[in-house]
């Protein structure tokens, strides 16, 4: 009955916030398919684009050196940005139900890409596994992505 | 068996590929990648008791399909997928899949409001929604100031357990934003298996641009509707300072709402799931151009317990020097301070990237030390090198490499891998 009541309120709140915002008009910005111009590796989106007066924080998909492993707010917040650049089988490497090459591995010679599970991976992964065992579960936390773990862990 | 289905997927990439070429007509842009990967390694396998090295020379092969514009401007074909065949015949892979379809669906992306439609096998990817579908997709801008994105079918990562039947998943997110200024998304999703409820879970997510500089704050919180308790809680911040980048971090989970026991997975997470802890982690990065060329970062990570008395941090430092056009030279240092003696090591790693057009050559090395020994071992070593050269205007790419690894588990252990990978684009639409 409470959860049906909380469902309520935010459906009712949602229903507001749509007839608030249905009678405001403002100019539509849609994220192009593609980008329009040829973009290199480890380019920074702010040396062209600024983040003031932007609908997109531009700042915040700047392929720094920590890029690979904080860029997953940012694309689970707007994947179609992403998707100007990447494919989706880019992001397949490790963002995937089942597959057998650790990305490390299927891209071997992009050593410039600080991808998970590098070098031997098999002792490490106990003492992180120990430590935080979410890290583990975002990408082998469903029957198929986890036939990696079964072998060994049941 | 195993023969056969991989040839079953190629063959239904090559027939997809043949109806969508002339079907595409003079406006349509193909675009087909293939990536042949050889690898050779040698295990020890265990036959009637016996136990014997044996070579193996996994083939994997990665097809990759899209075709835009069909039909009509917006309407597009993608899939990908992946086959492995054992060469050798080892008997290395007798208990695992031989390939998978990642995905493979109908995309219509109309010229307003952000308007996308997909149907197919997809993949799901807002805030807390991470999901594998077989089904129907559709996302819509409302209004300027609100998106609306809904979803629903099976969930490919169940199908292996008790078939499709009674396999459902479905769920959305509405969000509200001003510009870049702020975004406020409340999402929900379900998931059940052979018709029992799996998971349901909701929550919402923020993000938020600080008034001062080119600075925000994001982050989303997510409840299990089932235990009714909040699973996660996971925020982070950036701030610009000058030339520095600051990340900090702040997050935390109950394992008993966060590691779902009922979906399958393997059996330590559902072991995690029975021992009512919960992790709360945080830290920062510092990242900083000290010129335009070379780039410094730094990590430090705290991890604390509700039940484990001790706690754990992580820190490290890595600098990358952008030398010469698309290459990369760069060295990382860490220390795991584990909350026990056999959970902390150090880690350190050197690499490089040198483009030479139209090749590249490559080198990496890393070393950890454990603080207590792993099976009679308290070091690994890590070196692999690399090289590769582009052919038919980029078209084809051909890559080898070997490396190298003792560690505590493989000794003196050498593998060798070769990639094809070969584009082709065909652009209807120039001509």
């Amino acid at each position: 009955m409470k959860r049906i009541g909380v469902l309520c309120a935010w459906l009712c709140l949602c229903l507001f916030i749509l007839f608030a915002c249905a009678v405001l008009k403002e100019r539509e910005f849609i994220i192009p398919l593609t980008h329009p111009d040829e973009v290199g590796r480890n380019e920074m989106c702010t040396e062209c684009h600024e983040t003031e007066d932007e609908t997109i924080i531009f700042e915040r998909y700047n392929h720094t050196v920590y890029f690979s492993d904080t860029h997953g707010q940012e694309a689970s917040r707007n994947v179609r940005v992403c998707n100007m650049c990447h494919q989706q089988s880019f992001c397949n490497d490790c963002h995937v139900t089942h597959t057998e090459l650790k990305p490390s591995i299927k891209n071997q010679t992009d050593t410039y890409r600080r991808m998970s599970h590098r070098g031997d991976y098999l002792t490490r992964h106990r003492m992180d596994g120990r430590i935080d065992p979410i890290s583990c579960f975002r990408c082998h936390g469903n029957p198929k992505s986890s036939k990696t773990c079964v072998r060994c862990h049941g | 068996m195993k023969i056969r289905s991989t040839l079953k997927y190629v063959l239904l990439q090559g027939i997809l590929l043949a109806v969508f070429l002339p079907v595409s007509s003079a406006a349509s842009d193909v675009g087909f990648q293939s990536e042949t990967i050889l690898r050779m390694f040698e295990r020890n396998i265990r036959e009637d008791g016996t136990e014997s090295g044996e070579n193996i020379l996994p083939l994997y092969e990665y097809l990759r399909l899209d075709a835009t514009n069909l039909l009509k401007e917006g309407v597009s074909f993608h899939s990908y997928g992946w086959a492995r065949h054992d060469v050798a015949n080892s008997g290395f892979y007798s208990n695992d899949t031989d390939g998978e379809l990642l995905y493979g669906y109908l995309e219509y992306a109309g010229s307003s409001h952000n308007f996308l439609i997909r149907l197919g096998r997809q993949y799901v990817f807002e805030m807390a929604l991470d999901e594998s579908v077989d089904g129907l997709l559709v996302n819509v801008d409302v209004s300027p100031y609100v998106s609306i994105m809904a979803y629903g079918g099976l969930p490919t990562y169940l199908e292996d357990t008790g078939g499709s039947s009674g396999d459902a998943t479905g769920g959305g997110r509405i969000a509200n934003h001003y510009g870049n200024r702020y975004e406020l998304g409340i999402f929900y999703k379900y998931v059940t298996n052979d018709g029992d409820l799996n998971e349901e879970n909701a929550g919402f997510d923020l993000s938020l641009l600080l008034p001062w500089g080119k600075s925000s704050l994001s982050g989303r919180s997510t409840r299990n509707l089932v235990t009714d308790e909040w699973a996660e809680h996971s925020y982070e911040g950036m701030f610009k300072i000058g030339e520095a980048q600051v990340r900090p971090s702040f997050d935390y989970f109950k394992y008993e709402d966060f590691l779902d026991k009922n979906q399958n997975s393997t059996n330590l997470f559902r072991f995690l799931s029975d021992t009512k802890e919960s992790i709360t982690a945080f830290g920062s990065d510092l990242i900083y151009g000290i010129t335009e060329t070379i780039d410094i970062g730094a990590r430090l990570k705290h991890y604390d317990y509700d039940i484990r008395r001790d706690s754990a941090q992580y820190c490290s430092g890595l600098v990358v020097w952008r030398w010469g056009e698309l290459s990369d030279l760069g060295f990382e240092l860490g220390f795991m301070n584990g909350d026990t003696s056999d959970n902390r090591y150090y880690l350190g790693r050197a690499f490089v990237y040198k483009n030479l057009p139209p090749g590249f050559i490559t080198a990496d090395f890393m070393y950890a030390r454990y603080q207590e020994e792993v099976v009679g071992k308290d070091q690994s070593i890590f070196v692999s090198l690399g090289a590769g050269r582009n052919f038919l205007d980029d078209h084809l790419k051909i890559k080898v490499s070997g490396d190298f690894s003792s560690d505590p588990f493989f000794e003196n252990d050498f593998r060798g891998m070769v990639t094809i990978a070969y584009n082709f684009n065909y652009s209807g639409s120039s001509e």
